[in-house]
């Protein structure tokens, strides 16, 4: 009951908050036709679907885990095509019937053909680009040079020491073995901005990235693993492994898209953990969830600056400025400074003749009357202050020294 | 054969925390600086910077420093110098004597010598036991402390174990809470009698005697995560900041591939322990896991041990939680052993990779510290005393530019000013405004005004000083200028 009254919250939600859609879905799910609602409807289905199936499989913890999880949240949201993924990997791997294994790797297929922009703009700083064996020798050397210059260049350490303990085979090791480890990152999961703005500790950058579990979902998921039988071991033991490969093989600060083959094991354990608790302790949970799952809720549509960049909101309001006045100008010069803003306004359907998308610099252009210009602060300089007739607030400088947000002047 | 083996091991131990100590880390940081110069004080006039005599706790930047640090120091830089090696040296041989006593605890926790054996040499060679010996850090004379009374606590001697608690609380400030937590262990362990239950009141009174004194309780109070955090957020946010922080010291990421951002308590690419040691730690969970009832001090010790540094505002601070750095060795030990009894050869390869991955950790820190990470530390402070050294006697003034770092106590501990003439100098108010002193002043250099000062030495950065008049040029370890020295008109 409680996992669908979350799954019910979260879709009232979406539909009186809706959130603006990120340049890779816009380009993905835009030339098929989706509006920003369709493509926010699908991933609330999707996520409803997973949960209807674990309950009827695996109870109702396990539903209100999926119901309450923030990773599963957020893919369902921001990352619709890795989700599907994840599911059709699921089908292929666990479905008895031949048929459904085939299906399961036709959309498997598709769903990873028609994100590949997203799996390539992922993968540029992947582990085998890493260990290239020319990047290997050229940090082994700096290392040596660190040292050599640190005695002021009077002492370079014996040839045969040096080839002992700095090679590219040793490095090569040290680099997975750290990518490895990596990968369970407590802060990363439960705290990556928190963490971050403390310490700047989680080494990611604060935005982007969201929160993958509540705090207390960590202990539960070693207190459930404490429950893992030997035959569930084995029988897991190969998705677990391939699922650590593909988090290590990607960049770390990427781990919300490449380290989604654990989230059911992880699902998984934390509701073995509650499962093993007593029924006092789980009331607790139960507590806890609709506590955290409000103050994620609030965060997740209210504060939505805290996480994302302020790009897919700058888009969405441009739009809409454009579409309610349209009758206010003759031509629109809309910039381009910070992203594929025309890919932006055609997903938006706002993109007519009227609108030019280019970058400016007002106080070297000759304007005209009737024409709308709406861009970031900088590029409004001299500007006279009544001729600015919308400030659209941000929290992020999209362009170093660009200003915030975006603004809207009238000629 | 166990001890006789310890031998070779605390040797290894004592070349890595005494070779070079003066260089790595590169310079002095400010705390350092502080316990060396209150303890040549102590030493030379019984009193403190400010002249207070004997004191229970040192007020230096108003955070009040605990005592036993201090005293410990001051017959060794009373009989051998004020120099940066005598001022680290309490830590780094607390660092040798922890090796041995993390023998006798994990060989005692286990009933098992060898795997006290593997506890020694791990401790001997891990990145955070030799960095935290290697400064003038408290928190490692704290351990040294804590180990000896978890030693006596597995001795059963409980009253003996509550007193070197006790003790410990004048050596860092996080021992308060372990205080706290050892006696309440014992009082479970063994429900006291009259004579204990007098006892333990006595050390009760003490210890809050001790937090009184010297506004002990000052550094709890700028520190405490109940001050920065409960005024401005929701309890449910409170409590996941405290459980996020909790969770941090049982992070995989930041125990064996990140460490810690602090800034003086890291080398880049280095953790807190070495990376492959994660195998033996999650074997070493299995064997507590497996074996609960046999290790509940161990579990209790894991688990209690990062109540300290979750009470503060910093997220992952390892030095206030060195007690439970160690119990993670125990788990690594423990592991570690379980391996070694079943992999053979393949104990060799794991030798040959242990020892690769300490010449990568000794050499960075021996020579990547000091080159690359050098501003960290108040590097250039040691540098600048020698060069206006010789000057001095020449110049009635000396005009010292103040940056973030405090520059008095640096110019204290390098021209080793005499203490008997600093106590009568020295600014006395709380907080303290002024740190000027005998011919120094420390304040902003503004060269278009100051350049008509007579008799007057100017220190500061390339920033404030004209290049052209500079009598004496600081460089830092990479060779770029850094401070210079100019007389004024």
């Amino acid at each position: 009951m409680i996992a669908l009254g979350l799954i019910v919250a979260k879709l009232v939600l979406l539909l009186t908050h809706p959130l603006g859609v990120s340049v890779d879905q816009a380009q993905i799910f835009g030339p098929w036709g989706f509006s920003e609602m369709d493509i926010l409807i699908l991933g609330w289905v999707l996520q409803s679907l997973i949960i209807f199936v674990v309950w009827i499989k695996k109870g109702s913890w396990a539903a209100l885990v999926l119901a309450a999880n923030p990773w599963i949240n957020v893919l369902a949201m921001f990352h619709i095509l890795e989700l599907i993924s994840l599911i059709s990997v699921i089908g292929l791997y666990g479905a008895r019937k031949k048929w459904i294994k085939i299906g399961a790797a036709i959309i498997l297929l598709i769903s990873i053909v028609v994100n590949k922009s997203v799996w390539l703009k992922i993968s540029q700083n992947n582990l085998v680009v890493r260990l290239n064996p020319a990047r290997l020798a050229q940090e082994t050397n700096e290392t040596q040079k660190i040292n050599f210059m640190a005695t002021g260049k009077t002492y370079l350490l014996p040839g045969w020491f040096r080839k002992v303990v700095y090679n590219k085979a040793a490095l090569a090791i040290q680099t997975i073995a750290t990518r490895t480890v990596g990968v369970f990152d407590f802060e990363q999961w439960d705290a990556p901005l928190a963490a971050w703005v403390i310490t700047g500790l989680s080494g990611l950058p604060p935005k982007g990235i969201t929160t993958l579990f509540y705090f207390w979902e960590i202990p539960l998921m070693i207190f459930g693993l404490l429950s893992v039988s030997r035959a569930e071991w084995i029988k897991y033991r190969w998705w677990i492994a391939g699922s650590i490969i593909l988090a290590i093989f990607f960049e770390k600060r990427f781990f919300t898209t490449s380290g989604i083959g654990l989230l059911p094991v992880a699902a998984t354990l934390i509701t073995k953990g509650i499962i093993k608790l007593s029924h006092k302790l789980q009331y607790a949970i139960l507590v806890l969830y609709i506590i955290a799952a409000v103050y994620f809720g609030h965060q997740l549509f209210f504060d939505q600056f805290s996480y994302r960049y302020s790009d897919a909101y700058l888009y969405r309001e441009m739009a809409n400025w454009l579409k309610q006045n349209q009758d206010e100008y003759q031509k629109a010069v809309v910039t381009n400074k910070f992203g594929p803003t025309d890919m932006m306004l055609q997903f938006y359907g706002v993109f007519d003749s009227k609108i030019t998308v280019r970058e400016f610099k007002l106080s070297h252009e000759t304007t005209e009357a009737g024409t709308v210009y709406i861009g970031l602060p900088k590029e409004f300089d001299g500007v006279a202050p009544e001729k600015i007739v919308t400030k659209i607030a941000a929290d992020d400088e999209l362009v170093h020294e660009y200003g915030k947000g975006v603004w809207v002047a009238s000629f | 054969m166990g001890s006789k083996l310890l031998i070779p091991i605390i040797v290894i131990a004592a070349f890595l925390r005494l070779f070079w100590l003066a260089k790595s880390p590169p310079s002095l940081n400010w705390d350092e600086a502080a316990l060396g110069y209150n303890a040549y004080s102590i030493w030379l006039t019984g009193r403190d910077e400010y002249g207070t005599r004997l004191p229970l706790s040192f007020r230096s930047f108003d955070d009040y420093k605990p005592l036993l640090y201090v005293y410990l120091t001051a017959p060794i830089v009373g009989i051998f110098g004020l120099t940066e090696f005598n001022t680290r040296l309490v830590s780094a041989l607390c660092g040798i004597l922890s090796v041995g006593l993390i023998y006798l605890v994990a060989g005692k926790l286990s009933k098992n010598k060898n795997i006290g054996l593997v506890a020694a040499i791990l401790l001997a060679i891990e990145p955070w036991a030799i960095y935290y010996s290697r400064g003038a850090w408290e928190a490692n004379l704290s351990l040294t402390i804590f180990l000896i009374a978890v030693w006596l606590f597995i001795e059963k001697k409980y009253g003996w174990a509550v007193i070197v608690a006790f003790i410990n609380t004048f050596a860092y400030h996080s021992a308060k809470v372990y205080l706290l937590l050892t006696m309440g262990g014992s009082a479970i362990i063994s429900p006291p009698k009259w004579k204990t239950i007098i006892g333990y009141g006595v050390i009760s009174g003490l210890f809050v005697l001790s937090l009184w004194q010297g506004s002990g309780l000052a550094r709890f109070g700028s520190t405490s995560i109940f001050k920065t955090s409960l005024e401005s957020q929701s309890p449910y946010l409170f409590i996941s900041g405290v459980g996020q922080r909790y969770l941090a010291y049982f992070n995989p990421t930041n125990l064996f591939v990140r460490g810690t951002n602090e800034p003086n308590q890291r080398i880049d690419g280095f953790g807190t322990f070495y990376a492959f040691e994660i195998i033996f730690w999650l074997i070493g969970w299995a064997v507590i896991i497996k074996k609960r009832s046999e290790y509940k001090l161990l579990w209790g010790w894991l688990i209690l041990a990062p109540i300290p540094a979750i009470l503060t505002w910093s997220w992952f601070n390892p030095v206030r939680v060195l007690p439970l750095l160690a119990a993670h060795t125990v788990l690594i030990a423990l592991g570690a052993y379980e391996t070694w009894k079943k992999l053979g050869w393949v104990n060799i390869l794991v030798f040959g990779w242990a020892t690769v991955n300490l010449c990568w950790y000794f050499l960075a820190l021996l020579y990547y510290l000091p080159y690359k990470n050098y501003g960290d530390w108040q590097w250039g402070f040691r540098e600048t005393a020698a060069a206006i050294s010789p000057l001095l006697a020449k110049y009635d003034h000396v005009v010292w530019e103040t940056g973030q770092a405090q520059p008095y106590i640096f110019t204290l501990f390098y021209l080793k000013y005499p203490p008997q003439k600093y106590q009568l100098e020295a600014d006395r108010t709380s907080p303290r405004k002024n740190f000027n002193f005998g011919k120094f002043e420390f304040r902003p250099i503004y060269w278009p005004t100051d350049k008509t000062a007579k008799n007057t030495i100017f220190v500061g950065s390339v920033y404030s000083l004209p290049e052209e008049l500079a009598l004496k040029r600081i460089y830092d370890p990479q060779g770029y200028e850094m401070a210079r020295i100019v007389v004024g008109d």
